[in-house]
């Protein structure tokens, strides 16, 4: 395992490296573009706007905010643990993470499940193609990270890993993206209108 | 100012939870409740972004930019409603 110390305060090096960052730039301005559109065409169809957004169920959206905290907050604990040396401790909040990545997929099958039986579909009106596209393009980054995150665990648990700290920094800021991504979903799709 | 990692969780967990609160009490079409609503969103934004990514130890450039796309949404959205 290697420790080696990076001066975060180097414009090049920003925590989890310059290439992570520009992807999470890049996710969230077209993340931020598409809720604009959002916003933009529900103050064009208020009405459709506003009914279809009783129609979501906002407990569940409050569960999957929390589940997303909670696995960001023990990837923020697997990273400082790494970075401390404590492999089978960072291992295990990477599980923990790995987790909450997985409740967070299970409830949003449950609430897809029952809009499905309901019939509201892509088809059904512009609120909900914005719904269906932005809430399934933010699981698939969930399932990317889930698959980063089982992969780190596994690497850095390997006799002789070469897992260095950027990398499971790396791999954090990629999960805290989906976390930011989330964050600026749920209030606009389930909360205004 | 250096927020453990304890402190960062349980002041998301919060906003999260007035986040619900101001929507279970308002009724719709009321531009002061989106603002609330988006301040609670930036708030919650800022807290995973400094202290869960670090980026509180990254260059100015970095925390600057995303402060950036950060308000560049928030107005667009805000002017729009």
């Amino acid at each position: 395992m290697n420790t080696t110390k990076i001066d975060y305060k180097n414009i090049y090096y920003p925590p989890g490296g310059i290439l992570i960052w520009i992807i999470i730039f890049l996710e969230l301005i077209t993340f931020g573009m598409a809720l604009v559109a959002f916003v933009y065409d529900g103050t064009k169809n208020y009405e459709v706007f506003h009914q279809s957004k009783l129609q979501l169920n906002t407990t569940l959206g409050l569960i999957n905010t929390v589940f997303l905290l909670t696995s960001g907050y023990f990837m923020a604990k697997a990273v400082h643990e790494f970075e401390h040396k404590n492999i089978s401790k960072a291992s295990l909040y990477l599980k923990i993470t790995a987790l909450g990545g997985l409740l967070f997929i299970v409830v949003k099958f449950f609430e897809y499940s029952a809009k499905i039986e309901h019939g509201l579909t892509p088809d059904t009106n512009s609120f909900y193609m914005y719904y269906w596209l932005l809430t399934a393009f933010h699981l698939i980054h969930v399932l990317v990270g889930l698959v980063i995150i089982l992969w780190t665990n596994y690497s850095m648990k390997k006799p002789n890993s070469t897992t260095e700290a950027e990398d499971v920094k790396t791999c954090g800021a990629f999960w805290h993206m989906c976390d930011l991504i989330w964050l600026l979903l749920f209030p606009v799709l389930y909360l205004i209108f | 100012m250096k927020i453990s990692k304890e402190y960062t969780f349980i002041a998301l967990l919060a906003l999260t939870l007035v986040s619900g609160f101001v929507t279970t009490k308002t009724t719709e079409g009321k531009t002061y409740v989106y603002l609330i609503l988006l301040i609670l969103w930036a708030a919650k934004f800022i807290l995973v972004a400094f202290e869960f990514m670090e980026l509180r130890q990254a260059n100015v450039f970095w925390k600057l930019t995303l402060g950036f796309v950060l308000a560049l949404i928030l107005t667009i959205i805000l002017l729009l409603l």
